[in-house]
């Protein structure tokens, strides 16, 4: 039997009930899962005026129909919500091994309703549903969180089988950065996914499945399983590159092409950049890698820091981590990064806005505007020991940290300084200064989820050169290229497949319909399966639309569009978006208002979509 | 003239004796090319790399390879890479 569409677990926690439902086919084909089905369900379900963290917003886990299959790096789900950061539509991402235990339970989907009296957590264990108390984890850590549940299970075999999704205190505590972990270490990370879970007073879901995955055309499976293998083992970024070094392995090229954020973006290049890159990471802290679920990849780090004031152990860190609290918080010392990325994820913060928010912490403390006797600590850029204790005091909402953990932009504009929020839509910027990378500017100012690198990693093309190498500081041509890398995403991201899958040369369209169409059993067209990519991005633009995004919101902070970069290649650059979103949205079949037209919402069978008032 | 040669991961192994950190200063005769640059180190011209000057990145091939190098120039390679 074809386990695709099949069936989703709706789990209203106001009343502890729970329902199993068919998922509709027409809309699996449509959006086929992931982000894009989610996104559907979502849209069709809430309204977009809901408060993000009422029991009216809806929290979906969502897998692709490639996810758990075997397909290379098919280890993804997707968790969409309405962002509390934001605003905007969120769906955040993550691997590991819990997205393909969630659909060994048979259950492709879950939808959260409503929101419990107490901490429950969801507890699916080899066909049997249940909501549990969850009080005795509440306030706990998230690893300790996974050692609780883990233990209370008395087969031990079936205990390491078990995977599990859980917040942190600072999901508790409704922080607008709170991610959701699973399998301890990996994170549906942006948009504070976490804190939507947390104001469900849904601590965790627990998942060991029965049952297998059916594909529909094995045999068309099997092939295109082992074309997209053979192209994934042999292209030497993912069969090289990232086993060996990690994502970390950016830091020496992004910094020598002048584009690491540096002290908060006031620069591009960091002096010790060295000190803090894959290499460094590979030589000085990790003990071994380690891969998700069907992954040839293994690009994750296990590290370990001997360094008594920062002893700990655990995995990352990851490149826009490492970016981000190194070089753009001033610090080139790995042991203070490395604690702090441990600390993110016990606590249950999103790495990439936790140190963002720290660098502006900095930058206000610098210039004045945070006091000495209200940080509690010297907060200068290059203070690893204070970025470890903010970090800690905004999972635990302590001191400086209780404003902090809301995000940069809500700190910079309660000390006074709006300008040192470096971010889109309240969320922010990774570690890619857009001076320098002008396609990665448009990337930032149209993702439809707030300031994101994979939404459209151009990146790819413009700096690394994977498919074809694009001169980055040029803007012609680059609205193409954004669009292309946007639609191609939201495929991936739809399926379950990681999008490191994307970074392997000659990886595109035409392998994702021969993947899909083996485990759906749809006959898709490339158009078809192009089409669905650019679907799922309108339709994450209409719901931003009725929430009451413009495209005034589709901009940069000023920083990056008119002070000019002082050093490096890029020397004397500003991002020029107004070069290229005009262009970006006629291509998109947008208006001059980044409105979509009424043919592209018909030629995308979108225009019968309705929102909930 | 005089650049600065900087070659990542196992490009190290192209660096010539005394580089430390991965870098080195290297004299070059007036005029010398990225391409006879290569030569001079013992690298294949064609394998895949990813290459930065002055903090450039350029495309791989006849453009680059023909660019004479200038005094100072800092000159940087790295295997195929991407991460994220």
């Amino acid at each position: 039997m074809n386990s695709w569409p099949g069936k989703l677990l709706r789990v209203n926690l106001t009343q502890g009930t729970w329902t199993v439902e068919d998922i509709d086919p027409q809309a699996a084909r449509d959006y086929i899962g992931g982000r894009g089905l989610g996104t559907k369900m979502f849209c069709d379900e809430v309204s977009p005026n809901v408060d993000a963290l009422s029991p009216e917003n809806k929290l979906i886990f969502m897998t692709g129909p490639l996810t758990g299959t075997g397909a290379p790096a098919s280890a993804r789900y997707m968790v969409v919500t309405k962002s509390p950061l934001t605003d905007t539509i969120a769906s955040s991402n993550s691997g590991g091994y819990f997205p393909a235990e969630l659909r060994f339970t048979g259950y492709n989907a879950i939808i959260f309703e409503g929101k419990s009296d107490k901490p429950v957590m969801l507890w699916i264990h080899e066909g049997n549903v249940e909501l549990r108390p969850a009080e005795h984890l509440w306030g706990k850590t998230t690893n300790i969180t996974e050692d609780i549940i883990r233990d209370s299970i008395e087969d031990a075999w079936l205990a390491q089988e078990t995977r599990i999704a859980c917040i942190g205190p600072a999901g508790e505590k409704l922080s607008k950065l709170a991610c959701i972990m699973n399998d301890k270490h990996r994170a549906a990370g942006r948009s504070g996914v976490g804190a939507v879970m947390g104001s469900k007073n849904l601590k965790a879901v627990v998942v060991k499945g029965s049952e297998g995955i059916q594909a529909a055309n094995f045999e068309e499976f099997k092939i295109a399983i082992r074309a997209a293998m053979h192209k994934l083992s042999t292209g030497p970024v993912t069969s090289e590159g990232l086993p060996t070094y990690g994502t970390a392995i950016l830091v020496n090229i992004v910094n020598e092409c002048g584009i690491l954020p540096t002290n908060n973006f006031q620069k591009g290049t960091f002096a010790n950049a060295g000190k803090i890159s894959g290499e460094s990471i590979a030589e000085n802290i990790m003990s071994r890698n380690k891969g998700c679920f069907a992954c040839s990849i293994a690009c994750a780090r296990m590290t370990c820091i001997e360094d008594p004031k920062y002893a700990g152990h655990g995995e990352g860190p990851e490149y826009e981590t490492v970016g981000l609290m190194g070089a753009d918080c001033g610090i080139d010392d790995l042991a203070p990064i490395t604690k702090a990325n441990y600390l993110c994820n016990e606590y249950g913060i999103d790495t990439i806005s936790a140190a963002c928010t720290v660098a502006t912490a900095m930058e206000l403390y610098e210039k004045g505007y945070i006091s000495k006797e209200k940080a509690g600590m010297d907060l200068s850029f290059g203070n690893g020991e204070a970025m470890v204790k903010l970090i800690t005091q905004m999972g635990t909402r302590e001191g400086l940290g209780d404003d902090a953990t809301d995000g940069s932009y809500d700190l910079a504009v309660k000390y006074g300084f709006p300008e040192a929020f470096m971010g889109v839509k309240k969320q922010e910027i990774p570690a890619y200064d857009p001076r320098g990378v002008q396609g990665m500017g448009l990337t930032y100012a149209t993702s439809n989820r707030g300031a994101c690198h994979v939404r459209g990693y151009t990146i790819a093309n413009e700096i690394l050169g994977v498919h074809e190498k694009l001169d980055p500081l040029v803007t012609e041509g680059k609205a193409a290229t954004v669009k292309v890398f946007q639609d191609l995403t939201a495929l991936v991201d739809s399926a379950g497949l990681c999008l490191f899958v994307t970074l392997t040369p000659g990886f595109g369209f035409e392998d994702m319909r021969a993947l899909l169409r083996g485990a759906t059993g749809f006959d898709y067209t490339v158009k078809e399966v192009k089409d669905t990519g650019e679907r799922v991005w309108n339709l994450e633009k209409l719901f931003n639309m009725k929430v009451g995004f413009t495209k005034d919101d589709d901009t940069l902070p000023k920083r990056l569009l008119e002070v000019p970069l002082t050093e490096g290649g890029p020397k004397g650059q500003v991002c020029r978006l107004e070069d290229m979103l005009p262009e970006y949205y006629e291509l998109r079949g947008w208006d001059k208002e980044g409105i979509p037209t009424a043919e592209k919402l018909l030629a995308l069978k979108l225009d019968k979509q309705v929102f909930k008032s | 003239m005089q650049i600065e040669l900087k070659l990542f991961m196992r490009f190290k192994d192209f660096l010539p004796e005394g580089a430390v950190d991965g870098k080195t200063p290297m004299t070059l005769e007036k005029g010398t090319t990225f391409e006879s640059l290569l030569k001079i180190i013992g690298m294949s011209v064609t394998e895949d790399k990813i290459i930065v000057i002055n903090g450039i990145s350029h495309k791989q091939g006849s453009a680059v390879n023909a660019l004479q190098l200038k005094n100072n120039d800092v000159v940087a390679i790295f295997p195929p890479i991407a991460g994220g």
